[in-house]
This record gives C-alpha cells, sequence and structure tokens, in this order.
C-alpha cells in the first residue's frame, strides 16, 4: 500500500487539533507557535504534490477505498490540474494568516487554533475529494469552524454575519444534496463517484434539475450576483485571518464546485444555462465594481471588489474553452493571493487605528513607507497591472470569452476600467495626501512579523505574473481534457451557435 | 403445548430488566429509614446483564419466536433491544445527580424507568398485535407516571396528566384499530393477519357480522389501518397528534425527557415498523401516501414550532417532533433502505437527545435547571466541555457533518429518493435548513454571549460525565465511520421482510 499523500494532508490538521485539546489553554504562545509550525509543516509536505505531478490530463495522486458500501460510498480521492494549485493556495495561506493574526487575536487563542486546523483539513477535503457524499462532507463541515471564526472573533454585528454565512450556505447546499442522491439513482453508474458519473450522461431533461441545484449551491458560495449579500456582511464582520480564508479559499470553492460537478456532469444542462451564468457574471463584475467604487469602509470596499472579481472566475466558466477556463482557475488563484493581501493590509491599519473607515487615513505614505508600498503592489495586482498575476487572468478570461459573447467581454473589460477607478482612488485617499487626522502620524511602520506576512504574498504576486507558465503547465492539460470530454458527452447534437463552439472548445492554437 | 413453547430465552432480556425493577423496589423497602438504596447501581447492574443477555441471544441462543409466536427474538427485536437497554444505561447514568439536585432522588424512579424498558422491550419484539398492546401500556403507563414524579411542581403534574389523557386516547384508537383487524381476519398475529389481507377473503366472523363484500372488508381493513396510524402517530409524536409533546416534554423531569425522547421514540417506531411491514403490507400503496402526508406536515410544523420557542425543552419537544417527520419520509420508503435508514437514524438520535436533555440536566443545581437562552450564555467558558458536547449534539441535530446525524439525514433522505419520494426529501432538507436557525441560536449563546453573572450551575457529575462522553463518541463515530452499525441495521431490517 502507498503511503496516501492526500489523505495525510487532510488529516494533519485535524490531528494537530486534537493535540492542541491537551495543551493548557493558558499557554497562549505554545499554542501559536504549534499550529504555525504545523501548518508550515504541511505547506511544505503539499509541495510535494508539485514535485509529483505530472502535465497530463487525469487524477494523480488517487486512492480509492469501500468506506460505507451500504450506501454506495467510498473514500476516493485524488487531484488533476483544477485542485493542484488550489490546494497549495491553501496550505499557504493559512499558515500565513495563523501568522498574522498573531497578535490580533486575544481571547480563547487555542480554540481559534484549532478552528483554523479543522477549516483548513475542512478545505483540503473538498479539493481532494472523488466521492459525491466525501465532498458534501468537507463542504459542510468547513462551515462549522468558519461560523464560530466569524461569531466569535468578529467584529461588532458579528453574530448577525455568523448565522447569516451559516443559513445561506446551507440553504444552498440542502437542495446540492438531494440532487447528489437523484443522480445515484438516476444515473446508469449507481454510485456517488464523481469519475463514473461524470462517464454516465444522465436524461437531458433531468439534467436541467440537477444543474439547478447544484449551480445554487455553487452560485452562493462564489458567490454571483444575485447571491452575493451574505459576502459583505461575513467579510467585513470576520476577523482578519477569517476574511484572508475567506476570500482566498472559501470563494473558490464555488468556482471549483462548477468546474469539477456542475459542467462535467450535467453537459446539456451547462450548455443551455451558460449564456445565463456568463450574463451573471457581468453583471457581477460591473455592480461589484460600482458598489466598491462608492464603499467608505475599507473592508467593504476589498468585499464587494470580490464579488468583482469572482464574476471573471464565472464568465470564464461560463464560456468553457481551454483558454478561458485556465483563465477561470488561474484567476481564482490570483483573487486568493491578492484579495487575501489586501485584507491583510486592510487588517493592519485595523490593528493600528481600530476603523474601517477610509477618511480615517490619508497620508499614509510619509507616515508608513514600507507599508504603503506593498500595499500599492497589491493594490495593483488585485487591478490586473500587466506584470503582475491579475492580468494574466483577466486577460485569458476576456481573451476565451469572446466566442461567448462580444458584448459580454465588453462590458466585462468596463469592470478592469472601474477597478482601477476604485482602487486608486482608495490608494489616494488612503496613501496620498496630507495627513489629515493627528493620531496617523505615530502609526508605527511594519514590523518584521507583518513583512513575513506580506513578502511572499508579493512575491507571489509578481512571480506568478512574469511566470504564469510555471502555473498554467500543470493546470492546461486538465481543462483541455474537462473541456473537450464535456463537450463530446453531450447529447444533444447542438446547433453551431457560438456558445456551442465554445464548448467543444477552439483549437488550440487560439491560447496565447 | 409443545416444550418448545416453553422456552423463555428470548424474553431473558426482558425478564432480567423487570426483575431488576422489583429488586429495586425491595430494596427500597427493606432500606431503613434515612438510609439509601443502591437503586442507581443495581439499576445498571440490571441493564447491563440485559444487555449481555441480547449479546448472547445474538451470539444464536435462543432466536426465534416463542409463547405461540407472540414475542420473538430476530435480528430486527436484537437490534432495537441493544439500543433501548444502553439508552436505559445513560439515562440511569444521567439521572443520580439530578435526581439529588432537584430532589426525587426515591427508588421508584428507578423502578419506573426499568419497567418503562420492560414495555420497551416487548413492543420492538412483539409479533402480535395484543402483545404489541401490552407492550406499549406498560410503557406507557411508567413513564406517565415518571412524567410526574416531581410532585411539587405544577408543570411535572400538567405533564404527566396531559400525557395520561392523550396516550389514553390513542391508546384507545390503537386498540379499536386492532379489534377491526382481529374481527375481519380472525387472527392477532401480525404474519396471519398480513396473510388474511392478501388473501382478500373475508373471515368466517367476518362474514357472520355482516360484511358481505371484499370492497366493505378492504373499506374495515383502511379503517383499522388509519385508527392504527393514528395510535403510532400519537407515540412517535408526529403532527397533528403531536400536541401533547411540547407539555409533557417540558413538564417531566429532565432525565424523564430523555429516555422519552430517545426510548419511547425508539421503540415506538420499531412497533410503528413492525406493524405496519408485517401485517399491513398488502395495504401499502394506502398508507403509504398517507404516511408521507403526515411526514411533511410534521416536518414543517415541528420546525416551525421550534422557531417560536424561547424554551429550551420546549424547543427540543418541537425539534423531536420535526425529527419523528423525518423519520417517516423513511418510513413510506419502507421496507429495504427505508427500514435500515429508521434502524441507523434512531440510533443517533438517540445519542443526541440523551445528550442534549443529560447537559441540561448535568448542569442542574438545587432545583434551577437552565430553559432559556440567556441560560446558556457564556456556557463556553464556565463549562468548555459541556458546551463542546452539546454544541456537537446540535450540530448533529441539524444534520451537519461531521456527525451520525447527517449521515443518518442523508440515509432517511436517500431512501425516500430511491423510493421515489424525492418531494420529501427536499422538503426535509429546506427544513432542515429552517431548523439550523434555531439550534444555532443555542450555539452563538454558549459561544458568542458573554457570561452574565454568578455561575448558577453545577459541577458536572461523573455518571452524568460519563453518559455525555458515550453519547459524544457515538454521534461523531458515526459521522465518520458508519459502516458497522449500517451493516447491522441493514441485516435488523433484513429480517422484517
Amino acid at each position: 500500500m502507498t503511503l496516501d499523500l492526500l489523505a495525510v494532508l487532510v488529516l494533519l490538521p485535524v490531528v494537530g487539533a486534537v493535540a492542541h485539546a491537551f495543551i493548557p489553554g493558558r499557554a497562549e504562545r505554545a499554542h501559536k507557535i504549534v499550529a504555525l509550525s504545523l501548518t508550515t509543516g504541511i505547506f511544505i509536505l503539499s509541495l510535494a504534490l508539485v514535485e509529483g505531478f505530472q502535465p497530463v490530463p487525469g487524477m494523480q495522486f488517487e486512492v480509492s477505498r469501500n468506506w460505507m458500501p451500504a450506501l454506495g460510498i467510498r473514500y476516493h480521492v485524488g487531484i488533476d490540474g483544477l485542485s493542484l494549485w488550489l490546494i497549495i493556495l491553501t496550505t499557504f495561506l493559512t499558515p500565513i494568516a495563523l501568522l498574522g493574526s498573531w497578535s490580533s487575536i486575544h481571547s480563547r487563542v487555542k480554540a481559534f487554533q484549532i478552528l483554523m486546523l479543522l477549516l483548513e483539513a475542512g478545505m483540503l477535503g473538498v479539493f481532494v475529494a472523488l466521492d459525491l457524499f466525501l465532498f458534501y462532507i468537507f463542504w459542510e463541515a468547513m462551515l462549522i469552524p468558519m461560523y464560530f471564526l466569524i461569531g466569535i472573533w468578529g467584529h461588532e454585528r458579528r453574530i448577525y454575519a455568523a448565522v447569516k454565512f451559516f443559513l445561506y450556505t446551507m440553504a444552498g447546499s440542502a437542495l446540492m444534496l438531494v440532487a447528489f442522491i437523484a443522480l445515484y439513482k438516476t444515473s446508469s453508474a449507481h454510485s456517488f463517484d464523481i469519475l463514473l458519473l461524470t462517464q454516465s450522461p444522465v436524461a437531458p431533461s433531468l439534467q436541467m434539475w440537477l444543474f439547478a441545484a447544484f449551480a445554487l449551491a455553487f452560485a452562493i458560495k462564489v458567490p454571483m450576483f444575485p447571491f452575493h449579500t451574505w459576502l459583505p456582511d461575513a467579510h467585513v464582520e470576520a476577523p482578519t485571518a477569517g476574511s484572508v480564508i475567506l476570500a482566498g479559499v472559501l470563494l473558490k470553492m464555488g468556482g471549483y464546485g462548477f468546474l469539477r460537478l456542475a459542467f462535467p456532469l450535467f453537459p446539456d444542462a451547462a450548455h443551455e444555462f451558460a449564456p445565463y451564468i456568463g450574463a451573471l457574471a457581468v453583471v457581477g463584475i460591473v455592480y461589484g465594481a460600482l458598489v466598491s467604487l462608492v464603499q467608505p469602509n475599507l473592508k467593504k470596499l476589498v468585499a464587494y471588489s470580490s464579488v468583482s472579481h469572482l464574476g471573471f472566475v464565472m464568465l470564464g466558466i461560463a464560456a468553457f474553452n481551454t483558454t478561458s477556463v485556465v483563465g477561470a482557475v488561474y484567476q481564482m488563484l490570483n483573487h486568493g493571493i491578492s484579495t487575501g493581501a489586501l485584507f491583510f493590509c486592510v487588517g493592519m491599519l485595523y490593528d493600528r487605528r481600530h476603523t474601517f473607515a477610509i477618511a480615517e487615513y490619508g497620508g499614509l505614505k510619509s507616515v508608513m513607507p514600507w507599508f504603503s508600498s506593498l500595499f500599492l503592489l497589491v493594490c495593483l495586482s488585485s487591478l490586473a497591472v500587466p506584470g503582475l498575476n491579475g492580468f494574466v487572468g483577466e486577460f485569458l478570461i476576456m481573451l476565451g470569452s469572446w466566442s461567448l459573447s462580444h458584448s459580454m467581454v465588453a462590458l466585462a473589460s468596463m469592470g478592469v476600467v472601474l477597478a482601477a477607478g476604485y482602487v486608486l482612488w482608495m490608494v489616494q485617499r488612503v496613501l496620498y495626501g496630507e495627513v489629515t487626522h493627528a493620531v496617523n502620524r505615530t502609526l508605527p511602520d511594519l514590523s518584521a512579523r507583518e513583512f513575513a506576512v506580506l513578502i511572499p504574498l508579493v512575491v507571489l504576486a509578481i512571480v506568478m505574473g512574469v511566470a504564469s507558465p510555471l502555473f498554467t503547465r500543470l493546470i492546461e492539460p486538465s481543462v483541455q481534457s474537462l473541456v473537450y470530454e464535456t463537450g463530446t458527452r453531450m447529447r444533444k447534437p447542438s446547433p453551431p451557435t457560438r456558445a456551442a463552439a465554445a464548448m467543444v472548445g477552439g483549437p488550440v492554437g487560439e491560447r496565447r | 403445548m409443545t416444550p418448545a413453547s416453553l422456552d423463555l430465552r428470548p424474553l431473558f432480556p426482558a425478564i432480567v430488566v423487570a426483575v431488576t425493577g422489583l429488586a429495586v423496589l425491595l430494596a427500597q423497602a427493606f432500606t431503613p429509614k434515612g438510609g439509601r438504596a443502591p437503586a442507581a447501581a443495581l439499576s445498571l447492574a440490571g441493564l447491563a446483564g440485559a444487555l449481555v443477555a441480547v449479546v448472547v441471544i445474538a451470539g444464536g441462543r435462543g432466536r426465534g419466536a416463542v409463547l405461540a409466536t407472540s414475542v420473538a427474538a430476530d435480528d430486527f427485536a436484537l437490534f432495537f433491544q441493544a439500543l433501548i437497554l444502553a439508552i436505559g444505561i445513560v439515562a440511569v447514568l444521567l439521572s443520580t445527580s439530578y435526581l439529588r439536585e432537584t430532589a426525587t432522588d426515591r427508588g421508584e424512579y428507578y423502578a419506573l424507568v426499568l419497567f418503562a424498558i420492560v414495555g420497551m422491550l416487548g413492543l420492538v419484539s412483539a409479533l402480535e398485535l395484543v402483545a404489541v398492546f401490552v407492550a406499549l401500556e406498560i410503557m406507557s403507563v411508567a413513564v406517565y407516571a415518571l412524567a410526574g414524579l416531581q410532585r411539587d411542581r405544577p408543570e411535572s403534574q400538567e405533564a404527566a396528566l396531559k400525557y395520561f389523557i392523550t396516550g389514553s386516547f390513542s391508546s384507545a384508537f390503537f386498540l379499536y384499530g386492532v379489534a377491526l383487524l382481529y374481527g375481519l381476519t380472525g387472527r392477532t398475529s401480525l404474519a396471519l393477519i398480513a396473510q388474511g389481507l392478501r388473501a382478500g377473503g373475508i373471515a368466517p366472523a367476518a362474514a357472520a357480522a355482516g360484511v358481505a363484500s371484499a370492497g366493505a372488508a378492504t373499506a374495515l381493513a383502511l379503517v383499522a389501518t388509519a385508527l392504527l396510524l393514528v395510535g403510532f402517530g400519537f407515540k412517535v409524536a408526529s403532527v397533528p397528534f403531536h400536541m401533547w409533546a411540547p407539555d409533557a416534554y417540558e413538564g417531566a423531569p429532565t432525565t424523564v425527557t430523555a429516555l422519552m425522547a430517545a426510548g419511547v421514540k425508539a421503540a415506538a417506531f420499531g412497533a410503528f415498523l413492525r406493524v405496519f411491514l408485517q401485517a399491513l403490507p398488502s395495504l401499502a400503496a394506502h398508507w403509504q401516501p398517507a404516511v408521507a402526508v403526515l411526514a411533511i406536515v410534521t416536518m414543517i410544523i415541528g420546525n416551525l414550532g421550534a422557531l417560536a420557542q424561547s424554551n429550551l425543552k420546549r424547543m427540543l419537544a418541537y425539534s423531536s417532533v420535526a425529527h419523528a417527520g423525518y423519520l417517516m419520509t423513511a418510513l413510506v420508503a419502507a421496507p429495504g433502505l427505508g427500514t435500515e435508514a429508521i434502524l441507523f437514524y434512531l440510533v443517533t438520535y438517540a445519542a443526541v437527545n440523551l445528550g442534549g436533555f443529560g447537559a441540561f440536566a448535568a448542569l442542574t443545581r438545587s432545583g434551577r435547571e437552565p430553559v432559556t437562552l440567556s441560560d446558556m450564555a457564556g456556557l463556553s467558558e464556565r463549562r468548555p466541555l459541556l458546551a463542546a458536547a452539546l454544541t456537537v449534539f446540535l450540530v448533529s441535530l441539524t444534520g451537519v457533518p461531521v456527525s451520525g446525524g447527517f449521515v443518518g439525514k442523508f440515509y432517511l433522505f436517500s431512501a425516500a429518493v430511491r423510493a421515489g419520494y424525492a418531494h420529501l426529501a427536499i422538503i426535509g432538507m429546506l427544513m432542515s435548513v429552517v431548523s439550523a436557525y434555531y439550534y444555532l441560536r443555542v450555539v452563538v449563546a454558549m459561544y458568542m454571549e458573554p457570561p452574565v453573572g454568578e455561575d448558577p450551575w453545577s459541577r458536572v457529575g461523573t455518571g452524568a460525565a460519563l453518559a455525555l462522553t458515550i453519547s459524544t463518541t457515538v454521534v461523531l463515530v458515526l459521522g465518520v465511520y458508519p459502516g458497522p452499525l449500517m451493516a447491522w441495521a441493514r441485516a435488523a431490517a433484513g429480517s422484517l421482510r
């Protein structure tokens, strides 16, 4: 029996959480050190996945065992190009988030570390699961630690935000569970195994219903307009680490769910729904950007910018050709890095001034030069300046989506312009000009710990901007086969519309 | 009478528990005034002994039907008996400190618990309607008395009275249904009734009473089925027969509520399954839609009712109504996967309810029990372990992984969807989301609100701590590794076919 590296990755945080239970709560420093070193170790271990990963389609590091034979449920895990980098993103952000909240979490330090570890296990589980039941377990189990993180360590309206987050997400996935069972019943595979199910298509009429149930769950998670209303509350009220993980990883699960489950399982329905998803995505891009433009609250601005950025991801998924999907996956990673870093920066300001109001800042460039330069870099990466990571993703998405609809791409590019507007205006009000509040004159610049938090993110943003093939090389084969296979499994010979052409993937030469 | 029918081995668990009950009463009588009989220890020993007897019988010695095939030790009965005895053990563990703190520490408490358990054991192993009725009454009478044990609390008296009156009412319905079936087929044995109904012929007795046509016979059989449905509906607290539950659950001593929620519900569902699947399979096309409708209204009204409660015990009472609804979604899909799912779910449900009510009981000090949400405020700081355990139970009740409640709910709804009742599963899942709101309120109070004032709660006693540990472990293990219990439930469900 080979070592099941994926199981080790998922279980290590759980083991760590159990170990924490045996350290007395008063030893706060010990808790922080143990959790940080464990998650760093997990990150290093997860790099073994990149090391051993072959740039070919199909599942790797796959393990499948009997689990609940009575219900046809197996323990089946594996990764491909879609999930590989999302796993790395998770293991990368978790230790940074722990380091970032080193001194901003004052109460119940022990519980905080335990919940962060359980959250990491849940997130990794979602990305490795290849059985619907297993997927659902992790998908839902993740809610609980996040709920506590928001509800215990959040800001003033934390309870409202935590309950709203929980209920929204649970409501979304409730029907998905029924759809899972219905899929088991109707599919000829008679299994919960995702790989088997994708190979045994369901009648197109039923596909519509099942796709709708899946799409609701994922659209809430992304979140797509108009299902996004939980996000500003959750983001603003969550503690910094919670916001970072929420934006960095949890939101990616929606897009991942569409790519891993909804599209390949229900190709006909996906083809039918794709234009609507694209339209909603574009609405989200523009709407999120416009709302960001008028936000007086720094954290809310970043939250709404997420709605806009994830609109790009969904546009890429809706277009569903190799270029656009590679772009979407890449954009998910970018958003994890950039928005994660943005939330850290906002959190650092909050640690100093205990306010998110943009009007309370101004002229920080002269007071906190190091912070200001890193913050500026992060902002530029978020608004997709060429040379930084965001540009690559958004460019690929727009390039690929051209075949879905010209007007959608045109409107989406409006979002890029608006992003420049709201980000730069915010930068101007926070960093430049005169120091308008006397208290701001004495703000300390970045501490060594804060450097250690931001530097890895900024470096990665630059590397992902200039050396994207390093990453896309491993994403592409899986995406290519996903797009191709999904296209061939469509029941109806579709009329040669533009969307249909997009479904089966353009010629390979079209990429980049 | 052949010697084989004198074989009492299948009855051994019930006999052990009954004798222990008598011993507890006698021990009380022979204890000098002011002294204390070791009632709890005796009860534990008796229940454990009975559990051993169940294991031995399951090993092959003493299976089969006895007493003119009116009582059986088959896989189904043994599954339930093991569950009920485990429930009894946990309930007794919870009781000691609670009874002391509420000044109800009297020997008859344990005797009544044991007698109620005898009734439950009989209920799940009876193969014949009169035996079912007798067992039902043994159980019910004991529980009525238990509910009213705190004589100085008006709520307790109200609970006992309401439970008794509605309970007797439902027993009458049940008995009338039994009588009609007997009149129609001339039998009380489940298997023979099924035979009679399937043959469609009219028994001589019925013919003599003027039932002339097959159509009239079917109509009578349906009336009888409806009456039995009402009887069981009362016992499992399904809407619209649930009215007693909130008052009885709230008023009864909390450990008795735990026994009612876990034990009575399990035993009632056991008998419900057996009677409907073994005696009335030929009418399934008629009663399944009715049960489906009951399941829907039960899930909706139970959950909406719980939403409106501020008293924690009442909230859990309505939640227990809601869970009867979830269970009935799989009853529609029985036999087969549906039966298995119900058996599995009852185990997790019992653990969760013993744990949930047990947590309230464990906190009780000098007669004061936590009853409102504000009583729970900041509990995570005062009793971190108990709060964590209670969170596990609430998560399981909501049906969120990683918990036995999630796997169980998945099992139930799988059965419903596969039997073509997807709408039941959809309503059930949507109602689970509603339920998340009221379960989460307790978690919010425990973890996200600061504690107020002095700590009024008791330290968690050894027995209660043990009981809560058992419940938590069961819930978590079933959430991760449910395979063995599923296999066992499947074997048990097999003996109903």
